[in-house]
């Protein structure tokens, strides 16, 4: 009997198993075959001395995908951490590619990454839309690469204006990061404004450092020197945290200017409360903004991350909408196709600003100021192209 | 010149650290002709400990100390389970054992506590270590970090942080008090005689064991305070920073002559020295670089490096 059981089993276990598949199956190509699903690859630095900026944009990102439900069109999902270097998001967009298949691309972060990123997607003919990177190089001859936010010829001449004509600043200091794309980009843009508006930028207060570095006295020691109105740093909040707090130690009293590489909750941690306040940061979203449909945002991402939400949650949050919108338009998952309609969006009304893409599929749209108290970002106003 | 005088002020500060790890691979090499490549790591992994102790709320002397007998012990046991084996077998397994031992070392800290920076007050990792230790964890509102001296000497143009000096005579201080003990006292004595002659030294007696143990202790507990003071006055610890601080002052240690103590010193200060004088000049780009530079040069034209003695090498 025993002998003559077992293959009896095996039997109706097969048949088992195969009845749940085929249900699970039948239920599975209904949403496939009636709509394209589309496989978005998603690079962002979720390791790295940019962290904060990954983990932000995939929470924001989420959130939206969240928001849209299941109606179609379904955006699938394939993130890649780059550990916020350039090698490291060259990498994951080819993984992407080439295992994943994916038919569009969002990310990175960091300027010098998305560079790095852009030039694999380009030639594979695959969109990659960046949320974050603001260097005005990224989509100059790569007819497949797009942003949603602002580029930084607009964000430092947003801040020389700001400095002459709100801080009725005469002259300035400007600290490089001299390993990325982004800062050097932002030190022309806010050079050449800063200088047309009738400010004065010395050559020997353009100081560099090093990513890498940390230890910014004698970077810091030449500024005190020369006392400048105000001090422009377009930085990552690693390094600028650093350079913050040992500005206060060395009892520097001039004003401080960031950009959006600010945006982290860990500036105030690296900084300290008292390094931390009274500087003005130029960036693509403020969580305490009035606008309803921030709130809104803001009272979401905190429900579901117990932490405010910083500007690069705000643009992953957008992306996540931007990107369903297009894929809508397009009405396929032809990477051409996506690309297309992209390019084409026209006032994409979106919680960091109304985007519309000018004809290099750069985003026109406005930056807002924040001003930095003791442990967080604070709304000042509001600037349009 | 006085921007001269800045840059070398400035430079004697960040040399000093190094120099505080560079007294670990110097005295390590001295005893056992070992490069001990995972050193950085005890470093990184003492700048943690201490990150946390103080996080917890233990004064930071206290968080020092426990963090100097942790990180001491845990070279002691690294050297018995990895080099100790390895002894008889040449120079070139347990160098390349200590290489891979502070790769391991810093993904394992990578793995364990995660690869963002980390600053005060640091939050433990979810896990056992926050079962065991988490009731002691501080708000993170309330929480004031102990500071290294704040203040500044400030004469206009020459501007010294207080913490600078502190740093800087911490380093002359340990340099000093080691070369007396090495010197004077009978442990530190056994140190030299193994250096000098492992054979004879067993011969008469040197507890042959016990001495190496103490030297990697010794080194260890060295490193846990230079990463305290790195750890205070950058409020960041990562699992990498012992990569570029450890190779750095293993140049430094060789700049100066590997296995002489003042040399460590000596060593790390020049480095650190001609550092700040390429930031300073805006050459901030090669400053990495500058540390080997320099090294190839000196040892060029003095291979037993600048404060070494040449000695025949037995073959």
């Amino acid at each position: 009997m025993t002998m003559n059981n077992r293959p009896h089993r095996r039997v109706i276990l097969s048949a088992l198993s195969f009845v749940v598949c085929s249900a699970g199956l039948g239920i599975m190509p209904s949403s496939l075959a009636a709509v394209s699903e589309v496989r978005v690859g998603v690079i962002l630095p979720l390791t790295g001395d940019k962290a904060t900026f990954g983990q932000e944009s995939l929470n924001g990102l989420k959130l939206a995908l969240e928001k849209a439900g299941k109606e179609s069109p379904t955006l699938n999902l394939k993130v890649e951490d780059t550990q916020g270097t350039p090698s490291g998001s060259a990498a994951a967009v080819n993984k992407l590619i080439a295992t994943d298949k994916v038919n569009v691309i969002i990310g990175e972060v960091a300027s010098s990454n998305t560079i790095a990123a852009s030039t694999a997607a380009q030639s594979a003919k695959i969109p990659l839309m960046t949320h974050a990177s603001t260097n005005d190089t990224i989509t100059k001859g790569k007819d497949f690469i797009s942003r949603i936010c602002f580029v930084d010829s607009f964000q430092g001449a947003v801040m020389a204006k700001f400095a002459v004509s709100n801080l009725k600043a005469k002259t300035a200091a400007i600290l490089v990061d001299s390993d990325s794309d982004y800062s050097r980009g932002l030190r022309d843009s806010f050079k050449s404004a800063f200088t047309a508006a009738g400010g004065k930028i010395a050559d020997d207060l353009v100081i560099s450092y090093s990513q890498k570095d940390r230890d910014f006295k004698t970077q810091l020691i030449k500024v005190r020197r020369a006392l400048p109105d105000v001090v422009f740093i377009p930085g990552y909040y690693t390094q600028v945290g650093s350079i913050l707090r040992q500005a206060k130690e060395l009892k520097l009293t001039t004003k401080f200017l960031g950009t959006d590489g600010w945006d982290s909750p860990d500036l105030f941690k690296i900084a300290g409360p008292a390094a931390s306040a009274g500087h003005y940061v130029s960036s693509h979203f403020a969580a305490d903004d009035t606008d309803p449909r921030v709130q809104e945002f803001v009272k979401e991402y905190k429900a579901r991350n117990k932490e405010n939400p910083g500007a690069m949650a705000a643009l992953g949050y957008d992306a996540g909408f931007f990107m369903r919108a297009a894929v809508k338009k397009a009405g396929s998952n032809d990477p051409s196709k996506i690309r297309d309609a992209i390019s084409a969006m026209k006032n994409f009304d979106g919680i960091t600003g109304t985007i519309t893409l000018d004809p290099n599929r750069n985003a026109v749209k406005p930056a807002v100021i924040v001003q930095t108290s003791e442990k967080e970002f604070k709304f000042l106003t509001r600037v349009n192209p | 010149m006085f921007e001269l005088l800045q840059y070398i002020a400035d430079g004697l500060a960040v040399g000093s650290v190094y120099a505080l790890i560079a007294l670990g691979y110097s005295m390590v090499f001295g005893v056992l002709q070992l490069v001990n490549f995972a050193h950085g790591e005890l470093f990184m992994i003492g700048a943690y400990f201490v990150m946390y102790a103080i996080s917890l709320g233990l004064p930071w002397p206290a968080a020092l100390v426990a963090g100097m007998c942790f990180v001491g012990f845990f070279a002691v046991i690294m050297e018995r389970l990895c080099y100790k084996p390895l002894r008889g077998a040449g120079k070139l397994a347990p160098l390349i054992t200590a290489v891979g031992l502070s790769l391991l070392l810093q993904n394992l800290v990578q793995a364990t506590i995660g690869p963002n920076p980390q600053s005060y007050p640091a939050k433990l990792p979810d896990g056992i270590l926050s079962k065991l230790f988490g009731w002691m964890q501080k708000d993170p509102n309330t929480f004031t970090l102990p500071q290294l001296p704040e203040g500044l000497f400030d004469y206009g143009d020459l501007v010294i942080r207080h913490r600078d000096v502190l740093i800087f005579f911490v380093a002359v201080g340990v340099t000093a008090g080691l070369e007396l003990f090495l010197r004077k006292s009978r442990p530190g004595r056994g140190i030299r005689a193994l250096a000098l002659q492992p054979n004879a030294a067993r011969l008469v007696g040197v507890p042959f064991n016990f001495t190496i143990s103490l030297t990697f202790f010794i080194g260890a507990a060295l490193a846990v305070a230079a990463g305290l003071l790195q750890g205070m006055a950058d409020n960041q610890v990562t699992p990498f920073m012992g990569i570029s601080s450890g190779l750095k002052a293993f140049a430094a240690a060789v700049l100066g002559g590997i296995g002489v103590i003042p040399g460590a010193l000596v060593g790390g200060l020049v480095l650190g020295i001609a550092e700040r004088l390429l930031v300073g000049y805006d050459l901030s780009t090669f400053k990495d670089g500058a540390a080997f530079f320099i090294l190839i040069v000196v040892l060029l034209l003095r291979p037993q490096g600048l404060l070494g003695k040449a000695r025949m090498v037995k073959v």
